[in-house]
């Protein structure tokens, strides 16, 4: 009799689980597994995203690249230009190597000053230069708790951020039921530190989004090796094992926080937006921390653009090439409409991407959708608070960008008729 | 919202309780992005809950110590804030600050119970429809093996607040299932790999790899321990996660074998007898309790229709979905697979294979919707007859898989190793089949020896490929450890051919229809007509007490004089022949259409019908016969009025009778593969069927004659008491499915009008066999199986008709010459004589040197059936050396070897065999 090995027992591993068939309307799906015992203290899952996420350093200091001059040239400015740090980086820098005799009055009263957590501190302004000989330099300083003034008096005083609010003519007390409000100081910031402020304070108040969408690509499961495929393209199996559906994510999240912040250009609302992907995506916020810090070291190499972005067009398919597209012009342009990943810009409009005009047109729609926004902002500047209904709002918009976009497509096709 | 304020929040709770049902029952909410729990959800509402034990862990902050509450009536008081708490649960709850600051409010109550989950095993239901193991058959009163592939648990859970259909956009579940404890011992977690949830059943479904569990085995000497896991449900939203944790219990039985070659699990009484037949096959399998049938087809794949046994197993094969089935069957698979079979519950695109009645129901119904003639083209059926076609038919058998849209190709080997993605043994997947219903755990034994019969006329290469084939599929569905073990070099699972079907049903009817007792002490004749699907098989002997030594074996011997039979002849043959009988009734009709059919085995091309008929057919042909078959042929067979078809045809067919009740309509197809409908002229049906039947009842008397009229016959006959042989001594038992055709039993009382003459069936009067299960019932078609396994209790006697070389089939023809000087037949060699001694025929032709001989399987050597063979010879030129001496093959049992020599020249009696003076008879060609 012809002897076979029918189990091969040293391999348990090796055993065929059924296929999924019936691929249009399965009745079963794959669930996603847990490895992790359930009641570890310590230890969380991947999703774990932190709600303060934008406020950690990287994030910061990515949001303040842009209005920052580098500490080197600090000390080469001139006395009618305003001295500030910004970031967490910077500050620490600053307070470290900086060795003019304003900045060592502030680290002075810094040290001083009671419950003051430096690890926090992530933007000094020097409220002008004292040039007189007992240096009472006055300055602001700000952690991610407080803020710090320090007026020409010995003390240093503190508020809190929710009991402030900034304007180009200094920084006001909320007024709580008084109609006036109280000047708690009267300076001209620079208006690239107004506007770091203000998107601070966007960061400090990140909430969750109570969405009744997803975001598509959230949906993408893992997908078994696709048989057809491999039958068309004769060739090996182990060459189109498909990444895992979190790879993909990973890979598609991951360029567009390059295209958000690799040239040192990233806004908060852009963050913002990417922090809710990565929680959509089931992206951990370990992840998100390690590719900031890539693009805040000028990203992805010029020379790897057109590869990483060929790679991802290929994997997500073309259901999904147009919304990633999308997605990285919208990563890549700031409030003021401006797109600042120029080489990728380029590389987009290759002709073998297909997208040129797309590109284009896109670009121009998103500057004048930011101008919307900004009337949009205004048109709700001056109505009592108390009236807006947002949840209805939202669903008016919903619904009427849902049918914009039908009319939109329909009007492509036409075009291509 | 401010970062202070979050702070105050729990970041995680847990739960756990003891259910007095369902065991320990866990239960986790976790906050997943730092904000903190906006409430505390509790899976239950507290006064539900019953139980001693109950622990809750509260998380402040990640990392942190928990702070514990323990007992129902601290988490009473701290979730509902009973006003009546006494004075030290006031104080309890004072003294912990995180407690302190936690109000009644922020807990949140489920209405009812925690959810409860429920276990079982599916693996035999996809299978073969059978009924899923209970969870109460899993734990220790039953239990799964190790080392048999994976095994398909279906768990539903009832109450949980979820439901994957119907799921809000941010919400998503994650499942576990793992095994921290073997028996009492604690081991690395065994985590699954594979969890599915079911959409259409509400389920999930866990694909257990038995072969990790048996890894994990070697640890223990327990030969059936219990694995004790959880099974968690992990439901994510955005802010949160639920954690609801069940315990699962399986037992899981070791297949290895100790150095005796013993496991808890294999019966030692236990054997397994298999009647692989043509048509249908039934394995019975005996342990310690009464004989049972086993059946591939369980009650969830079709309700039973009238006429239908499912223990007699249709052999037929349909396959659905060659990829997955090819994936899971194919050797490169070392273990077992797992297939799912077609049954209500699974549609066409989910189902990998069938067998059955099911796929009967295809074949009746060819143009039941549009994919009907697909369907066909699905299935193989005689999977019996693959190992005895020759190369070139079995080349025309092509399966195509209903589900390939690229409409691949399966072809048909009987080789199990010469499969591959083309090319299937259908004989070793219906062994495994067999093997996975006969060894199911739900059964909780798994047996040793199998047990085949086989068809008297098989020849043995026939039958060895059957053998392997089965044995092979046999050991595919067994746990490792035992498919593969060897003892003394030989396979440890045994696949034995012994017994001629025919001899099997003696077993049936010794002691039950044929008794010996003491007010019938004497020896009892008998004969076996056993008319199956494919073939006829009979057998002749006595049964009676054991003589001298034969009693240190049994105390009954049977004694078994000669087996006989016709492989031409079958249930199946018969219908096809009255398929074409009817074809050929229309020829008109039918060639006016240009309605392409096969020619059955054996019949001449006739007058007309030209380019219609062909040998093997295609599948528009074959299409044909299948539709005539199963729609008008097997139906006129089957019925059995006294009054005779012609009078039944309305009852018969309903509304497809037309024109005066002796047309009917049908539709099949044309040489362009479009349907025609057609109405058919039916007559003569009950002459032809009382025609075919009576030649074979009578060929059945002859054989009966020339195999009982030998010396070595009447010696045992004298021995036994009986003086001579006289046929109306014999009682004659009908076995088969075509013994329930009508005309068998009546021509056979024509024929045999003085003998006792009976259908098999059991005349035990302990049950009632009308009342008893299909599943131990015996009738004309179980015998073989049923009659198999009883053959152990006696000492069976084969030697009056063989002669050394048991393994030989008997010689199937009358060799002979015309007598120059009377012109009648001299017969040379007698059929089923399987003596090796030589004989003298006549001289070789004058002038060619060729052979001038006659043979037929006919016993009667009716003239009409002869065939001249004539062969040119080696040798012949010493001219007194022309005669030719032939004898029957020593290695092939339809073939003849020659010499010649002079006329008293006979070649040695222990004459070397010569494999160039050997001549194959076929009555084929």
């Amino acid at each position: 009799m012809n002897e076979i090995n029918i189990t091969d027992k040293d391999d348990a591993a090796a055993i065929r689980y059924p296929s999924i068939k019936n691929e249009e309307n399965p009745s079963e799906r794959q669930v996603t597994l847990v490895t992790r015992d359930i009641n570890i203290p310590g230890l969380q899952e991947t999703l774990y995203f932190p709600l303060d996420f934008c406020l950690e350093d990287i994030v910061i200091d990515s949001v303040a690249k842009k209005y920052s001059t580098g500490i080197e040239f600090y000390s080469g400015l001139g006395d009618d230009e305003e001295h500030f740090l910004l970031g967490t980086a910077q500050c620490q820098k600053g307070r470290k190597f900086l060795n003019c005799p304003y900045m060592k009055k502030v680290n002075e009263k810094i040290d001083a000053a009671k419950n003051f957590d430096t690890s926090d501190l992530f933007a000094i302004y020097l409220l002008g230069l004292d040039n007189s000989n007992d240096n009472r330099q006055k300055f602001l300083a700000m952690t991610k708790k407080k803020i710090y003034i320090s007026h020409n008096t010995q003390a240093i005083e503190n508020y809190s951020y929710k009991n402030v609010r900034f304007t180009p003519d200094g920084i006001e007390l909320k007024s709580f039921g008084e109609s006036v409000s109280q000047n708690l100081l009267d300076y001209y910031f620079d208006e690239r530190f107004l506007n770091f402020v203000h998107e601070f304070m966007l960061l400090r108040c990140a909430t969750l989004v109570d969405a009744r969408e997803r975001h598509p690509f959230a949906n993408v499961f893992d997908e078994k090796f696709n048989p057809d495929m491999v039958a068309d393209m004769k060739i090996n199996v182990a060459e189109v094992e498909p990444l895992p559906a979190i790879e993909k994510r990973n890979s598609y999240l991951k360029f567009l926080v390059d295209t958000a912040a690799a040239e040192g250009y990233l806004e908060a609302r852009t963050i913002m937006r990417l922090c809710y992907l990565a929680r959509e995506f089931g992206v951990s916020a370990d992840s998100m921390r390690s590719w900031l810090k890539l693009a805040a070291n000028k990203g992805i190499p010029k020379n790897k653009l057109q590869t990483e972005l060929t790679k991802i067009l290929s994997f997500i398919g073309v259901k999904y090439k147009f919304v990633f597209i999308k997605d990285v012009l919208e990563a890549g342009t700031d409030s003021q409409g401006v797109f600042h990943r120029a080489d990728l810009l380029k590389i987009l409009k290759r002709p073998q991407f297909g997208v040129e005009k797309f590109v284009e047109n896109y670009l121009e729609f998103i500057k004048k959708s930011r101008a919307a926004e900004y009337e949009l902002q205004n048109a709700f500047q001056n109505v009592n608070p108390q009236e807006i209904c947002f949840k209805n709002l939202v669903r008016a918009q919903n619904y009427s960008n849902r049918l914009n976009l039908q009319l939109v497509s329909m009007g492509a096709m036409l075009n291509e008729q | 919202m401010s970062n202070e304020n979050l702070e105050k929040k729990l970041q995680k709770v847990y739960i756990e309780f003891d259910d007095p049902v369902g065991g320990l029952m866990q239960y986790q909410i976790e906050n997943l992005e730092g904000d903190g729990l906006q409430t505390i959800q509790l899976p239950f509402d507290l006064n539900t809950l019953s139980t001693n034990y109950v622990l809750m862990k509260l998380y402040d902050k990640d990392g942190a110590e928990p702070v514990i509450v323990d007992g129902l009536e601290k988490l009473k008081y701290l979730v509902l804030g009973d006003s009546s708490g006494s004075n030290s649960l006031i104080e309890w709850k004072r003294k912990d600050s995180v407690l302190d600051s936690l109000l009644p409010a922020y807990f949140e109550q489920s209405s009812g119970k925690f959810p409860t989950i429920e276990a079982s095993d599916v693996t035999e239901h996809d299978m073969f429809g059978y009924e899923p193991i209970p969870q109460s058959k899993l734990g220790d009163k039953g239990g799964i093996w190790a080392w048999h592939g994976l095994r398909k648990i279906e768990f539903k859970v009832d109450g949980l607040d979820f439901n994957e259909e119907d799921k809000a956009a941010d919400e998503e579940q994650r499942v576990s299932l793992f095994f921290f404890k073997m028996g009492r011992d604690i081991i690395d977690a065994i985590h699954v790999e594979e969890i599915r949830y079911n959409f259409r059943r509400g389920v999930y479904v866990v694909y257990l790899n038995t072969n990790r569990l048996g890894e994990e085995l070697k640890n223990t000497d327990d030969v059936q321990p219990t694995f004790s896991g959880r099974f968690r449900i992990h439901i994510y939203n955005r802010k949160f996660k639920r954690v609801y944790s069940f315990p699962v219990e399986i037992c899981v039985h070791n297949t290895e074998l100790d150095e005796d070659f013993e496991n808890h699990l294999l019966d030692e009484h236990g054997v397994v007898s298999i009647d692989f037949g043509t048509s249908s096959t039934c394995a019975a399998v005996k342990g310690t309790g009464i004989p049972e049938l086993i059946t591939l087809s369980g009650e969830g794949k079709r309700s039973a229709k009238d006429g239908d046994n499912q223990y007699e197993n249709p052999t037929n094969l349909m396959i659905y979905n060659w990829e997955e089935f090819y994936r899971q069957w194919e050797a490169a698979n070392k273990s077992c697979p797992f297939l799912v079979t077609k049954s209500d519950e699974i549609d066409d695109g989910e189902a990998d294979y069938d067998s059955g009645y099911t796929v009967d129901d295809i074949l009746k119904d060819i143009n039941s919707d549009d994919r009907g003639q697909r369907r066909v083209r699905a299935t193989i059926t005689e999977l019996k007859t693959i190992p005895a076609m020759t190369e070139e038919k079995r080349n025309q058998v092509k399966i195509r898989p209903l589900n390939d849209i690229n409409a691949k190709v399966i072809y048909v080997t009987d080789t199990f190793t010469a499969q591959d993605e083309s090319t299937l043994d259908p004989i070793a997947f219906y062994g495994y089949l067999l093997s996975r219903a006969i060894n199911n755990p739900v059964r909780q034994k798994i047996y040793r020896d199998y047990y085949v019969t086989f068809p008297v006329k098989f020849k043995k290469e026939v039958r060895e490929k059957i053998c392997n084939s089965l044995s092979y599929g046999i050991r595919r569905g067994l746990p490792y450890p035992i498919a593969n073990a060897t003892e003394d070099d030989e396979p440890f699972v045994r696949v034995i051919m012994d017994y001629e079907e025919s001899v099997a049903c003696v077993g049936a009817v010794v002691a039950n229809q044929l008794v010996i007792n003491d007010s019938s002490p004497e020896a009892k004749p008998f004969a076996i007509f056993d008319l199956g699907g494919g073939t006829l098989d009979t057998s002749y002997g006595i049964f009676r007490r054991a003589e001298g030594e034969e009693r240190g074996a049994a105390a009954y011997t049977i004694q078994i004089f000669g087996c006989g039979g016709n492989e031409r002849v079958g249930g199946e043959k018969l219908i096809h022949q009255l398929a074409y009988k009817i074809y050929l009734d229309n020829r008109e009709e039918i060639e006016n259409n240009q309605i392409p059919f096969v020619l059955p085995m054996g019949e001449k091309y006739p007058q007309g019908f030209e380019g219609l008929l062909t040998d093997f057919g295609d599948e528009i042909s074959n299409g044909n016969v299948s539709t005539l078959k199963e729609n008008l042929a097997r139906i006129l067979f089957q019925c059995a009025d006294p009054e005779g078809v012609d009078k039944r045809m309305t009852d018969l067919f309903g509304k497809n009778v037309a024109q005066d009740a002796d047309h009917c309509r049908i539709t099949l197809r044309d040489k362009s593969n479009s349907e025609i409908d057609l109405i058919l002229e039916i007559k003569d049906v009950e002459d032809f069927l009382h025609d075919k039947i009576n030649g074979i009842v009578d060929d059945f008397k002859a054989d009966m004659d020339t195999t009982c009229s030998t010396e070595k016959v009447r010696e045992a006959l004298q021995a036994a008491g009986i003086d001579g042989y006289n046929p109306e001594n014999f009682s004659i038992f009908l076995g088969g499915n075509a013994s329930k055709q009508h005309y068998v039993e009546e021509l056979m009382r024509e024929h045999f009008p003085q003998n006792r003459i009976e259908r098999i069936k059991r005349v035990s009067t302990e049950q009632d066999e009308e009342n008893l299960s299909d599943r131990y019932k015996l009738n004309s078609k179980t015998a073989v199986a049923f009659g198999q396994l009883k053959l152990e209790d006696y000492f069976v006697d084969k030697s009056t008709y063989q002669t050394g070389d048991d393994e030989r089939a008997p010689f199937p023809f009358n060799v002979g010459y015309r007598d120059p000087g009377s012109g009648q037949f001299v017969t040379v060699l007698e059929k089923n004589n399987n003596s090796l001694e030589w004989s003298r025929a006549n001289l070789i032709g004058i002038r060619d040197n060729k052979t001038n001989l006659l043979f037929t399987s006919d016993p009667k050597c009716d003239s009409g059936t002869l065939k001249p063979f004539n062969k040119k010879v080696k040798g012949g030129k010493d001219k007194k050396k022309r005669m030719l001496w032939i004898r029957v093959a020593p290695d092939a049992h339809n073939s003849i070897e020659y010499r010649l020599g002079g006329y008293e020249e006979s070649p040695a009696a222990d004459e070397p065999m010569n494999p160039d003076m050997i001549f194959e008879l076929s009555e084929e060609n």
